[in-house]
């Protein structure tokens, strides 16, 4: 990476764990059953990528009961939301995910058991992401107004992550332009605070158009639209040799056609 | 397709471009394409990466009861090759800077703004993302107390940041450093709409 590697700013005094910090502590732990609920309920509710509905009402409900003004649906995105409580600066949000996972059906038990008439899963963990991230935002809440202490604690709620991108709208939108500092976590298994950057990407789907005619009787009449999807994944799949090291290309092949006597006039390649 | 660069998955997918369109030309169709989604890679920020694993250390990690043993023993038994011991939920990982292979839109988020985030043991040490036993345990009381460690260590660093102006001034030194000062941000995904239908 060419990215300049900085002397960390290590000298820097944080403040000693004291008495206060047992409060806030003792305070979250009595939320035990809240932060236990919500993340149930929304692994419950299981909902893909912007289509959190039910997810996205429920974080809001919490939110709006603990004192935060919500605004819904922004940057287009219906499940999208910003809850903020305080006002002024300095501003903290907090990042909330709640979006499930298709194609993965599993109840909450240690054998493989899939549940009847389920679609979707949260196998990433965003109804713990976003529970957990409710629950930090009350617990500073509380100490912002106990305290007196200036500021903004702020929760952005954030759609459809896995694939959808639904932070970029948000971002692309400005809404993160006056914030100070932005906090997220996320469901693993390890503890761990490491400074983990992770990899640019783009995706995109790539629609051939071509012409059907019978596969046996008039081929020549036919432009296949599947002989195009093979070319170009046999071209990208040769690039790999030229291009650097650290990339990653991966595809499927969403259309390719239907029957093998019919020339496919239209394939997919995501 | 992904890259640790922003600017080196641009450069590259302006050949895959050429290669739809070869493809196209070669087999007398035609082709569009439609971006579905990109991401910018996560910007660090040791400033704030040090001071959540202080914190983190501070609150600790996931302690299992008796019953939740059990059932971490028995998801433990079905992971292929896991990499950590039963027991590790305990411990925090040592701190370190790396590159994760994955994309997130949090990438985003973290050129926009200095960011900051930690990962709790909300799943059975060794449990993979996107599997049924991650699904399992995140709908658990091994999960919510997973949820419950990473809302206690949010909840100081977030204290920490509104008390220490020093702290949030050198935060921001460093992503203004890291980010470069002719940043002009520019999303990946152009400027398409949200696809609120991609899982239709």
């Amino acid at each position: 990476m060419s990215r300049p590697i900085l002397a960390c700013a290590c000298t820097l005094i944080l403040s000693t764990p004291g008495a206060a910090d047992d409060a806030i502590m003792d305070f979250i732990d009595g939320r035990y059953e809240s932060t236990a609920s919500i993340a149930r309920t929304i692994w419950e509710f299981a909902e893909v990528g912007y289509q959190e509905t039910k997810s996205s009402a429920l974080l809001q409900e919490e939110l709006a009961a603990a004192g935060f003004s919500i605004e819904a649906g922004v940057a287009d995105i219906p499940t999208a939301f910003v809850a903020s409580y305080g006002s002024g600066g300095p501003v903290i949000a907090i990042l909330a995910e709640y979006d499930a996972l298709p194609g993965i059906n599993q109840d909450a038990t240690a054998s493989r058991l899939p549940i009847e008439d389920k679609h979707a899963g949260h196998a990433c963990g965003h109804n713990l992401f976003a529970a957990g991230s409710i629950g930090a935002a009350v617990a500073v809440r509380r100490w912002l107004e106990e305290t007196g202490t200036p500021g903004t604690i702020r929760v952005y709620g954030t759609p459809a992550e896995e694939g959808g991108s639904g932070k970029v709208y948000i971002v692309r939108d400005g809404l993160f332009d006056d914030v100070d500092i932005a906090l997220h976590w996320h469901a693993s298994d390890r503890n761990s605070a490491a400074a983990r950057t992770t990899l640019a990407n783009r995706s995109a789907k790539f629609r051939f158009r071509g012409i059907s005619a019978h596969a046996a009787g008039a081929p020549e009449k036919a432009r296949s639209a599947l002989d195009a999807v093979e070319a170009f994944n046999f071209m990208v799949n040769m690039m790999r040799e030229h291009v650097p090291q650290e990339t990653r290309i991966h595809y499927v092949i969403t259309a390719g056609g239907n029957a093998p006597n019919v020339v496919p006039d239209f394939a997919e390649v995501y | 397709m992904r890259h640790p660069e922003a600017r080196t998955v641009r450069e590259i997918w302006d050949r895959v471009e050429n290669a739809a369109r070869g493809a196209a030309e070669g087999t007398g169709t035609r082709v569009d394409w439609e971006i579905i989604h990109g991401n910018h890679p996560l910007l660090i920020n040791e400033t704030l990466a040090r001071m959540m694993d202080e914190k983190l250390r501070e609150v600790g990690g996931v302690t299992y009861s008796d019953h939740e043993q059990d059932f971490a023993e028995e998801i433990y038994a079905t992971l292929n090759q896991p990499e950590l011991g039963l027991g590790s939920q305990r411990e925090v990982q040592p701190y370190e800077v790396t590159l994760g292979y994955g994309s997130t839109d949090v990438g985003d988020v973290s050129i926009a703004v200095p960011t900051v985030g930690l990962n709790t043991a909300t799943w059975v040490p060794g449990t993979a993302a996107h599997s049924w036993q991650s699904t399992a345990a995140s709908g658990r009381s091994i999960g919510f107390k997973g949820a419950q460690v990473a809302a206690k260590t949010l909840t100081l660093a977030a204290i920490e940041l509104f008390e220490n102006e020093a702290l949030r001034e050198a935060a921001r030194a460093e992503f203004d450093a890291r980010r470069g000062g002719d940043f002009h941000y520019e999303a990946l995904l152009g400027d398409r709409p949200p696809p609120l239908d991609y899982r239709n």
